[in-house]
């Protein structure tokens, strides 16, 4: 806990660790203004479908639907801003020359290792969690409250998610939201472990990542066979908490599959990190 | 004489039957619809609660509820707290609509509609104005009411509206409208998936299902104002 507690210390101290939560902010600041400014536009051209057939009354573009609107955007923008942290934790210590210093000490290299990951991980659930109360709160000032309507663009599909029910979904789905980035901290952990510099695991995560995306939603049948075995597939379990009835069981087989993928990354980190050579 | 009567006999046979025979129908279909109008002719405006009921796999909400006010000839607004979709066409009764000047009327025949004699008109628009360019009604010729209505839209949406009606004020008003719609699952464009291929296995081309509109606590002839149809300029026609 005082390895973690140091890490955290260490994390927090530097500077370049908020330029992730600055470049969020800017970003949903800017979203929200600007679609508050064209709200009819954006209701117009995400309401096309349905406006030809139905008057449609009451707030549509409020806190919620601003909220998930921004959120479908997590998987683009959030993994570059966790492995900007993330893929610079281990191998910080081997650019800033001081990895010899830290492993010479009493503390495990398992320990060591387990603090630093820790860290990651806070830092990813700080940053969502900065995320989901910038998006929520500058959404209900600017937008104010109401139900929530989800829809798939394009397609005659609505979901009706009644003002009362949102606080308590939203809460899951960032929970669940903060569970789908954690992978990509893994992975970027993970490559950190292995490079002596930090541009490195920050390019290969954001490869990895945009590659498995790019995959996912090529309209191939190749693709569609491996599409379940991605795991930026199931990064989109938070997704199921908007759904008419909360689908329990995609959510829980996306968390199982997400948790394994952090175990299997992490212990590959271990078996790395513990075999590192420090002497040359 | 007889060869006067051969040439009367042979001016009649050469008489053009079928067109004078649609030409009565015409006339009979332009009567009911006149005497529809006529009917509703003192109805100036109305406010009702409705409850919208969706039953329509792909779009999962609860009941809706909201306020409408309706004004001649065209004006209608919809008013909830809550967000309420509220079906375009056929969702609400305007009698004053099928103004015989603005369609092409062409009578369909006679029909029994629930044990009752109703004739069936088919109304093209002379001009499009929305979605609709097709209309098909059933009117009860005895109690001069619209049963049904079949909606052909753009896109090949099919929309098919039928009444249920109560007595307010002296006017048979709608207490229940049951639209069983017949859709196309997205856009054109977008239904044919990304790239040309075809979208997943499984994905409806074709959406159906019923939207049943519920109307109670009717006010008529209020006298309401044309600025109350101006307040939101969103519920504005596409």
């Amino acid at each position: 806990m005082t390895l973690f507690g140091f890490e955290a210390y260490k994390t927090f101290s530097r500077w370049r660790t908020y330029i992730s939560f600055g470049v969020l902010a800017l970003i949903v600041v800017m979203t929200e203004i600007v679609m508050r400014v064209s709200a009819r536009e954006i209701i117009g051209s995400m309401m096309k479908i349905f406006q030809r057939d139905f008057i449609i009354a009451g707030n549509i573009l409020n806190a919620w639907f601003i909220t998930t609107f921004i959120m479908n955007s997590l998987h683009f923008h959030i993994p570059f801003l966790v492995t900007l942290v993330a893929g610079d934790m281990v191998s910080s210590e081997a650019t800033a020359g001081t990895i010899r210093f830290l492993l010479i000490r009493p503390p495990s290299r398992q320990r060591i290792l387990n603090a630093k990951y820790l860290t990651a991980l806070f830092y990813t659930a700080g940053l969502v969690m900065f995320f989901a109360v910038l998006c929520v709160v500058l959404g209900l000032a600017l937008f104010g409250s109401g139900d929530l309507i989800m829809h798939r663009l394009g397609q005659f599909s609505v979901v009706f998610i009644p003002e009362a029910e949102i606080p308590l979904r939203m809460l899951l789905a960032f929970a669940a939201a903060i569970w789908s980035m954690t992978v990509v901290a893994s992975l970027a952990f993970l490559f950190s472990a292995m490079a002596e510099n930090s541009i490195g695991p920050i390019i290969g995560t954001m490869a990895v990542v945009i590659c498995f995306l790019i995959f996912g939603n090529l309209p191939l049948h190749f693709f569609r066979h491996l599409k379940p075995f991605f795991f930026t597939t199931h990064m989109l379990l938070w997704q199921g908490f908007f759904d008419s009835s909360i689908r329990w069981l995609e959510i829980g087989q996306s968390a199982v599959i997400l948790g394994l993928h952090n175990a299997g990354l992490f212990l590959i980190a271990s078996i790395v990190y513990r075999r590192k050579d420090i002497k040359s | 004489m007889k060869r006067f009567f051969a040439i009367v006999l042979l001016l009649l046979l050469m008489l053009p039957w079928p067109a004078v025979i649609q030409a009565q129908g015409q006339a009979e279909a332009l009567r009911v619809l006149a005497a529809l109008e006529k009917k509703y002719a003192g109805l100036k405006d109305y406010v009702v609660d409705v409850k919208v009921h969706f039953a329509i796999e792909t779009f999962r909400a609860p009941d809706l509820l909201a306020r409408l006010y309706y004004k001649v000839p065209d004006k209608m607004r919809i008013e909830s707290n809550r967000v309420v979709f509220f079906p375009r066409d056929g969702g609400y009764f305007n009698p004053a609509q099928f103004k015989q000047e603005e369609y092409t009327v062409l009578p369909l025949g006679y029909v029994t509609y629930n044990k009752r004699r109703a004739v069936q008109l088919r109304l093209i628009p002379k001009k499009i104005k929305g979605a609709t360019q097709d209309m098909v009604l059933t009117i009860d010729i005895g109690k001069l009411l619209l049963r049904e209505m079949i909606l052909s839209q753009a896109g090949g949406k099919v929309i098919k509206a039928e009444i249920t009606y109560g007595t307010f004020s002296s006017f048979e008003l709608p207490t229940v409208i049951r639209l069983l719609l017949d859709l196309p699952a997205a856009e054109p464009g977008i239904a044919e998936g990304f790239s040309g291929l075809p979208p997943d296995a499984g994905e409806p081309q074709r959406i159906t299902g019923e939207i049943a509109i519920s109307y109670s606590n009717y006010q008529v002839n209020t006298g309401l104002g044309d600025e109350l149809f101006k307040k939101d300029k969103s519920q504005g026609k596409p």
